[in-house]
């Protein structure tokens, strides 16, 4: 058994529902087929981990001269092993939400999601297993495209087009960076490799180009705007790729890159600084989202600057750990709140309300879910969380370690707010005829309730894994954060639990934020900057470059016009120019 | 030994004579005809692809006889690795094209007839080694499409308005007469000007072997300014800024699979007589030159992609999107690396293929809702969900898709680029590939997604039978290229190792 095998089989699917229409079009037993690889991936992906052993396969994919440009194939060592279970859990968990949740969608749509959702297996686990940044980077383009396909599942919706072209857009603006920082990295090594020691000015450019792409994938500040409107896919899209891994990549880059990074100080300081703003802003849009997966895509971007605040402290294992444990719990929390929609038909929070009672299960899993991000003691995040702020603290990243100590309350506030306001309380009419979620959604939500409760327990083993050390201690730092924690949910409880302190109004800057004044930015910069640009190039080329050319045609044209008149037909004329000539020439005789 | 490149360059010959003698009215004869030899040729590509030695390189399958015998013009034929795939890419296209125009009615027999002459003309440029019947094959390739687009090409009066908006109507621009006339005549005196750097060489040489050209030494007063005669000649043909607005009213204009021809092949002639007879013969001209070269080769790709932006009429998107690849491909042959040239070739085979089908596509989606207009369109998925799956194909790999036949090349190109330190050409191509996934993504959008079309477009049918092998065909080898890129990246290698340091010595 080898990674070969993860790499095969969800392509082999993929291929097989792409040209296999008949089986695609069965709808919901190619789905089975589909979550059975998947669920057999995981397995795999546990295997492998378990076995703890090492592979290196390359085969030789551009070749120039006898010598190898880039290899693809697959590297198999604790990091990409662990990163591996992460992926193949969710995934499989996924799809077999996918099956309850999209049961009631036409067999071919459901038959395509699937191929997709196979297609997506493949290139995440070939971004995960990839020998070299190159591979990295064309399996990052390819979960771009899984992210665009799968935004516009719904294709016929719109919002949910422009929603999958924006994703494109904006993750591809960013990737300018990341190709231009992957060429700059040939031309230094004339390879892909990371582990190439690097000089100091060519390891600087070449990370903060990498972290440019990495600021799209990982939606930072101001590249996030893409992020929130992706949730007009399904929600299990949104669980799979737009919470726990797809967004999780550039953090992923980061760590795998951790060579060319750890050796550009500069650029530490820069993510450090762009992380912990990113978690706070994001955490401050969160507060007033009414929609209940704008509030959890807010949280990611939020949760995603946390990891890359983390990087950014020099140390690689908080941010890491942090991957790991947010990939488990916002995943539950996509899933419960996808069960949340499903059973009222409404991602509006404010339609909702005393949900527990008609659907228990959900409304207990979704509570473990905001507890581990709300950074509780004891849960998942809470650990992870708790590294990486001592991490900042350690590297003496202050003004970032303020702005994500700030966050931790704000997160446990916000999460704290949506508990209260869908799950406790009178119940809305929405709710009357609500229903829990099939036992087909709440088996795999119990299933990454496990790990989002538990994940950071064995953050120990899992350090050691990595080769790095990790020993839990209570710090003043901790103590902070657990006490903004707790006073967050606390105040929340109070505000929308219990219904007092109402004069917690919300704070300018987050109703400030929640205007999107960034998203508005880059809309003016494409409808003022970009799309004018493009007319302009267009008329010049119509009326300047192509004008000239017909100016040319014109003037022999109308030339030809005016010397047909030369033509008269009568001899008198000709005889006239015949005398003419002869004198010319006869003057021009003489002056020789 | 079996004469593979005679049989390639003269089966379409052959059939386009047998086809003057088969009555109009036999359509089916004529199709066979045609696709009989569409298949002969492909398969001769396929048999030259598998004869041709890589270890041993250079030119191989050579056939010789004389013509005429004062002048030393001969009909001399070989390959190189850059034929291989140039080959290939032509049969391919040739083959996708026969059966993407599979309904065509009007005057069909002539029609075939053109079409397999100018594919023998395409044929014979790749593998001539004689400049002199290079030159005649060139002529041959580029002529028919007068016919073809004035004949069976559409109109679309462009609206013009401004100071200049008298000249437009005056010329009729817009009209199938104006592109056929505006597109041949652009291209012949492009030709005077490759035939004046020809003769240049022949005057020094006193030869037209490109192999006795090759090691020829040719003064550099000469190389400077017939260099760039040859490749302002052969760039028109490639579409290099500013001479290159033949393109989007002639591709606009053309029918079905003149425009795959044209933008899938004809176009790869110019840049090809760029890189194997300007770059190549004349090294220290396009030394000198190359700067000059990649700069206006920027130009294409910025510029062309912002003007496909800006259109609305899907043609003339695919057409500028044209302008802008072929951009790449001299970008990578200005670069004078080893990864540009690469990447340079492979961005031929790849474009000519991703544009061989967005042509094949964009015929489909005319031919059943006569309408161009891409905002007029909408959720044609629905009605048309092959056509779009096939349109998203050629979109991604337009776009650097990784997977696809389009990344490799313009990757190679970018990194040809840096190492050519040249950091702004890298950038540029980079952001060039950021516009096209905007304007691509937005037709795709704009036409496929979106609630079920308008009403008048429910009657829509999907791509059928024949149209589908065309499709296949060339969806399937943009993923193999692009997946198991040395299926073609081996033969250019072998090639470009001959001939760069004969340019770089």
């Amino acid at each position: 058994m080898s990674a070969a095998l993860l790499l095969a089989l969800p392509i082999a699917m993929f291929a097989l529902l792409a040209v296999c229409w008949p089986l695609r079009h069965t709808g919901r037993f190619a789905g089975m087929l589909s979550a059975a690889v998947a669920v057999a991936c995981f397995g795999i992906a546990v295997a492998l981990f378990a076995s703890g052993r090492s592979e290196l396969y390359e085969y030789p994919w551009l070749v120039r001269s006898g010598h190898v440009i880039a290899s693809v194939g697959w590297r198999l060592d604790p990091t990409s092993a662990s990163m591996l279970i992460v992926v193949t859990a969710v995934a499989a968990c996924v799809q077999i939400y996918s099956l309850g949740y999209l049961s009631h969608e036409p067999p071919k749509d459901l038959g395509r999601y699937f191929a997709w959702q196979s297609l997506f297996i493949f290139a995440m686990v070939g971004l995960v297993v990839a020998p070299n940044l190159l591979q990295l980077v064309g399996c990052w383009e390819l979960v771009g495209l899984c992210s665009y396909l799968l935004i516009g599942y719904w294709w016929r919706k719109p919002s949910a087009g422009k929603a999958a072209v924006k994703a494109v857009w904006v993750t591809r603006f960013a990737d300018i960076g990341l190709m231009t920082g992957i060429v700059v990295l040939y031309g230094a090594t004339g390879g892909f490799a990371w582990d190439h020691v690097l000089a100091p000015q060519v390891a600087t450019a070449v990370a903060a180009l990498l972290f440019v792409g990495v600021m799209g994938k990982s939606a930072q500040m101001p590249l996030h705007v893409w992020l929130p409107d992706a949730m007009e896919g399904p929600t299990p899209v949104s669980a799979l790729l737009h919470a726990a891994t797809m967004v999780a990549a550039g953090v992923y880059l980061v760590v795998r890159a951790w060579p060319i990074f750890h050796a550009a100080p500069d650029v530490l300081v820069v993510m450090s600084w762009v992380g912990g703003v990113t978690a706070f802003t994001a955490a401050c849009i969160a507060l007033v989202q009414t929609d209940i997966k704008k509030v959890l895509a807010y949280s990611t971007c939020s949760q995603l600057g946390y990891m890359i605040a983390g990087l950014g402290s020099g140390e690689m294992l908080g941010g890491y750990l942090h991957l790991t444990t947010h990939a488990f719990f916002k995943a539950l929390l996509f899933l419960a709140a996808g069960s949340v929609i499903h059973a009222t038909g409404t991602n509006d929070i404010r339609e909702m309300g005393g949900l527990w009672r008609k659907a228990p299960w959900t409304a207990g899993l979704f509570g473990a879910g905001t507890l581990a991000l709300a950074g509780i003691p004891g849960f998942a995040g809470f650990f992870s969380k708790d590294l990486l702020l001592e991490e900042l603290f350690e590297a003496g990243r202050y003004g970032p370690l303020v702005l994500c100590l700030a966050g931790a309350g704000l997160t446990a506030f916000y999460m704290t707010r949506v508990m209260c306001l869908v799950f406790s309380g009178e119940q809305k009419e929405r709710v009357h005829h609500a229903h829990e979620s099939p036992f087909v959604m709440l088996a795999p939500m119990l299933f990454l309730s496990v790990p989002a409760v538990a994940a950071g327990w064995f953050a120990g083993p899992f350090a050691e894994r990595l080769g790095l050390e990790y020993h839990f201690s209570v710090t003043p730092v901790g103590g902070i954060a657990t006490i903004f924690a707790l006073g967050g949910v606390g105040l929340g409880v109070a505000r929308y639990g219990i219904g007092q302190l109402t004069w917690l109004a919300w704070p300018a800057a987050a109703t400030f934020l929640a205007s999107a004044p960034v998203d508005r930015l880059w809309a003016a910069a494409w409808r003022q900057g970009l799309l004018p640009f493009a007319r302009a190039a267009g008329w010049f080329d119509r009326y300047v470059v192509d004008g000239l050319i017909n100016l040319s045609g014109w003037v022999a044209l109308e030339g030809g016009e005016r010397l047909r008149l030369l033509q008269t037909g009568k001899v008198r004329d000709y005889v006239y120019a015949a005398v003419v000539g002869v004198v010319l020439l006869a003057a021009w005789g003489a002056m020789q | 030994m079996i004469p593979w490149l005679s049989i390639i360059v003269l089966s379409p010959l052959v059939a386009a004579t047998v086809l003057l003698f088969v009555p109009a009215a036999s359509r089916a004869v004529t199709r066979i005809v045609s696709l009989a030899a569409s298949l002969v040729s492909l398969a001769g590509s396929l048999a030259v692809a598998y004869a041709y030695n890589i270890a041993e390189g250079g030119y191989q399958l050579r056939e010789t006889h004389v013509l005429i015998g004062a002048l030393g013009i001969r009909y001399d034929v070989a390959v190189d690795g850059w034929g291989v795939a140039l080959l290939l890419l032509t049969g391919i296209t040739l083959f996708a094209g026969v059966f993407a125009t599979w309904t065509l009615e009007d005057r069909d027999k002539d029609f075939y007839i053109l079409l397999l002459t100018l594919v023998a003309g395409v044929f014979g440029v790749f593998v001539s080694l004689d400049l002199f019947v290079l030159f005649l094959f060139y002529e041959i390739a580029v002529l028919p499409m007068y016919l073809l687009i004035g004949i069976w090409g559409s109109t679309k009066k462009v609206e013009a308005s401004g100071p200049f908006a008298f000249l437009y109507r005056k010329m009729d621009v817009g009209g199938r007469e104006y592109a056929a006339m505006k597109l041949t005549l652009m291209l012949l005196i492009g030709s005077a000007f490759i035939l004046v750097g020809i003769l240049a060489m022949r005057q020094e040489a006193g030869t037209f072997d490109m192999l006795a050209l090759g090691n020829a030494h040719f003064s550099r007063s000469m190389q400077m300014w017939a260099f760039p005669a040859l490749w302002l000649g052969f760039g028109t043909l490639a579409g290099v800024f500013p001479f290159h607005t033949w393109s989007p009213d002639g591709h606009a204009a053309a029918p079905t699979a003149v425009s795959m021809l044209h933008a899938g092949v004809l176009m790869k002639l110019g840049a090809f007589g760029v890189m194997r007879i300007g770059m190549v013969l004349l090294p220290e001209g396009a030394q000198a030159w190359a700067v000059v070269v990649g700069g206006v080769a920027v130009i294409n790709i910025v510029y062309g992609a912002l003007g496909a932006m800006s259109q609305k009429d899907l043609k003339y998107v695919v057409a500028y999107s044209s302008v802008s690849h072929m951009g790449v491909v001299m970008l990578g042959a200005a670069t004078l690396t080893v990864n540009g040239w690469n990447g340079a070739i492979f961005q031929m085979v790849a474009h000519g293929l991703m544009t061989g089908l967005f042509f094949a596509l964009v015929g489909l989606i005319y031919n059943r809702a006569h309408d161009r207009e891409i905002f007029r369109m909408g959720g044609f998925a629905s009605v048309m969900p092959g056509v779009a799956v096939f349109f998203t194909i050629a979109g991604l790999s337009s776009l650097g898709m990784p997977g696809l036949a389009g990344f490799v090349a313009e990757f190679l190109v970018f990194l040809g680029a840096w190492e050519a330190g040249q950091w702004v050409w890298a950038l540029a191509g980079i952001v060039g590939a950021w516009v096209t996934a905007i304007y691509v993504l937005r037709a795709v959008r704009a036409i496929f997604w979106g609630e079920g079309p308008p009403e008048r477009y429910h009657h829509l049918s999907d791509a059928k039978g024949p149209e589908w092998v065309a499709l296949i065909t060339l969806g399937a080898c943009l993923i193999a290229f692009g997946s198991c890129p040395r299926l073609v990246l081996d033969y250019i290698d072998v090639a470009t190792n001959t001939y760069l340091p004969m340019v770089l010595k």
